[in-house]
């Protein structure tokens, strides 16, 4: 990982905008801020990087993950260092919850695709020590104490969790005040977050008149009473959109679901399978799944939403 | 209890003794081909992996002759889809209207597999015990001599001088060994497999090209899906060795037992390591290192199976590369889907083995080259 001398404090760390980035939102800038580092981010993703991603990665991996590689490509010169996070495992009670093998492999993956890269590896596996514990080693590697590595984390720990907390539950557009239904969308972070992936499917919703709900900023407690409603999946993130799949199948006042999955996701064809058969069952809220790939036209999406969403006014109108 | 369970390889014959012994009835569905292969893309989610569509083909022959009991290998904590199979498996069959209990191995309570073979077994621990431990015995001995067989063919096969003597012989002896059921005859028969074989006319000059397979399991074992690429290569005058068989298969998953003596688990992993940290679900550490003990051990090339979208093997493609590049062994990848022709994976092996033979003898004649000098 690091070729045995300290990180010194005038060296720029590198944090690529995408992937698991969209999960821990802030933490990993505060954290290397904490410990004096200077930190860049890659910035949103447009079509430079994600063609330049596109180009090295194997052409089977998801969209995801060709955008990452291009995120970290555009850190290569810009940065000393580049962090990449190998989330294994996330969770161990009460069942081991794991990483897709995508981000189990990450860093060793991105070390055989760009080897000019100085990777700053971060190991999360709580099978084997807590999170704290791999940061604080993390800081120890990088030559700084183990207070100061320790009180580094928890702050940005802490910042972390403050800025959950105030994220609005539900998301309303200010031109859109009146508009009349509310659309839950599912799917990945690194996704439903990135407006360039997804060709800004949030937007086009909103501009067709609906509102949107997103998954990750659904309240903690609700998803956690979700969660035992349901059958475990051993994917960490994958449990987060079934429970959640679950919370807008029985929430009041939702019109419809859009479920975003990448082509070549290979955990979201067993998603799919087990929120349609699962969770769902006799539900009849109109649900959308869209499928997305680098390919995907602009054009084709927005078809497919005004139908979705011309079909939920009718069925609106004919329910009294 | 009819039960019926997946096709993988040989792993029936194995996995079938240990069950008759335990007192079930095997009804498995047809070998993997055209039409279950079609049922189960048919039934199947789209963009889920290759192995899936087969083994739900596998498991609907398996109902529609009569099971009423489906055993899954594999299940619970894994990273890759392999652990969900049985799961969405026994839902989609389900759906279609079939009725039938499940077992998953590795998954399921132990208590209520116990209580489900002391039930076969007429309530008596005895007997139970007595029939678990001859079953085990001879399953396991017949999945050695397959094993055996199997491993004596590949070598011999490249190297036969009347083509098809040695799959010939290798059926005559599968055959053989699914038949008996005796401990005893079944050691007897050991010494003469190995008589058998040796006694195979060869081509003594001929030094075959040595190609390792890796990959995902599946892919690498079960011949329907990758078109028998070790009789294809082997009748063409290449020796291909799996990394992994259907014996080391079984008992790995479901005992761990290493049944490889030329590289043990632990030492794989270390090799690994460098290149690929964790293992991310499949056999992606396990593939990587075979990939450098082939290089290691003189392997002429080495073949990366695996099916379209597969989750571990995607993300390991690009340190497979690395590792081919560093070490000086040539790779090639081919990945597998419903819509693969033989044909075409025909051409890219023909001309992967072209070029090993190319690379082999130019270095050859610079090895002559440089001793005359």
């Amino acid at each position: 990982m690091l070729s045995g001398d300290h990180i010194m404090n005038d060296y720029i760390i590198g944090i690529p905008q995408a992937l698991s980035y969209h999960y821990y939102r802030g933490l990993w800038p505060t954290y290397f801020e904490n410990l004096g580092y200077h930190v860049v981010t890659s910035g949103r993703t447009d079509r430079n990087k994600l063609d330049a991603g596109i180009k090295m990665t194997p052409s089977e991996a998801c969209l995801p993950l060709k955008c990452y590689l291009g995120h970290v490509l555009s850190l290569v010169g810009r940065a000393d260092y580049i962090f990449i996070p190998r989330l294994v495992c996330l969770k161990t009670h009460p069942g081991i919850r794991l990483g897709c093998p995508k981000l189990i492999g990450l860093p060793d993956m991105v070390k055989a695709l760009v080897p000019e890269a100085k990777i700053l590896a971060l190991n999360i596996d709580l099978r084997e020590e807590d999170e704290e514990t791999s940061y604080v080693k993390l800081g120890q590697e990088m030559g700084k104490s183990e207070h100061a590595a320790q009180h580094a984390f928890r702050s940005a720990l802490a910042d972390f969790a403050k800025r959950k907390k105030n994220t609005p539950t539900e998301m309303r557009p200010k031109d859109n005040r009146n508009a009349k239904f509310k659309i839950g969308l599912l799917g990945h972070a690194y996704l439903i977050n990135d407006d360039y992936l997804n060709l800004d499917l949030k937007k086009k919703i909103h501009d067709s008149g609906a509102h949107t709900i997103n998954c990750h900023d659904l309240r903690e407690e609700v998803i956690k009473t979700a969660r035992e409603n349901i059958n475990p999946l051993s994917w960490y993130f994958e449990e987060h959109i079934i429970s959640a799949a679950h919370v807008f199948h029985n929430a009041e006042g939702i019109s419809g679901i859009i479920y975003l999955l990448s082509f070549g996701c290979g955990a979201g064809s067993i998603t799919h399978e087990v929120i349609d058969y699962e969770v769902r069952r006799e539900n009849t809220i109109p649900f959308l799944k869209i499928v997305l790939d680098e390919h995907t036209g602009e054009t084709g999406l927005m078809t497919r939403i005004e139908s979705f969403l011309d079909m939920i006014k009718l069925k609106e109108e004919q329910t009294p | 209890m009819k039960i019926g369970f997946q096709h993988m390889g040989n792993l029936n014959i194995a996995l079938g003794a240990l069950l008759e012994n335990l007192g079930c009835e095997i009804t498995q569905g047809p070998r993997p081909n055209k039409k279950s292969l079609d049922i189960g893309v048919r039934h199947a989610p789209e963009l889920v992996c290759l192995p899936f569509k087969v083994t739900l083909g596998d498991m609907f022959g398996a109902l529609e002759r009569g099971a009423d009991t489906l055993l899954f290998i594999g299940g619970g904590d894994w990273s890759c889809r392999y652990g969900y199979y049985g799961r969405i498996q026994c839902s989609i069959l389900r759906r279609l209207g079939f009725r039938f209990s499940s077992i998953f191995i590795g998954q399921h309570d132990k208590k209520s597999v116990i209580s489900e073979i002391l039930h076969l077994n007429s309530n008596s621990w005895t007997t139970a015990l007595g029939n678990w431990t001859r079953g085990f015995a001879i399953g396991w001995h017949k999945s050695k001599l397959v094993d055996l067989a199997e491993s004596l063919a590949r070598m011999i096969r490249p190297r036969e001088v009347r083509k098809g003597e040695c799959s010939r012989l290798l059926s005559k002896y599968l055959r053989k060994i699914e038949n008996e059921y005796r401990v005893l005859r079944l050691r007897r028969m050991r010494r003469q497999i190995r008589e058998d074989f040796s006694s195979i006319e060869q081509k003594d000059s001929f030094m075959p090209l040595r190609i390792e397979v890796v990959g995902e399991s599946y892919c690498v074992i079960e011949p329907f899906v990758n078109f028998d690429i070790i009789e294809y290569l082997g009748n063409r005058g290449v020796h291909v060795e799996p990394f992994l068989t259907a014996h080391r298969w079984l008992f790995y998953h479901a005992l761990r037992i290493n049944e490889d003596h030329s590289l043990s688990r632990r030492v794989a992993k270390e090799m690994a390591r460098p290149f690929w940290t964790y293992n991310a679900g499949g056999e992606d550490q396990l593939s990587i290192a075979y990939t450098i003990h082939a290089a290691k051990q003189g392997f002429d090339g080495v073949i990366h199976l695996m099916p379209f979208s597969c989750m571990p093997e995607t993300a390991a493609l690009p340190v497979f590369e690395k590792v081919s590049k560093m070490y000086e062994i040539p790779l090639l990848n081919l990945s597998l889907d419903e819509h693969t022709s033989p044909t075409g994976i025909g051409t890219r092996i023909e001309a992967f083995v072209d070029l090993l033979k190319y690379r082999r003898d130019s270095r050859n004649i610079r090895v002559k080259e440089s001793h005359e000098n």
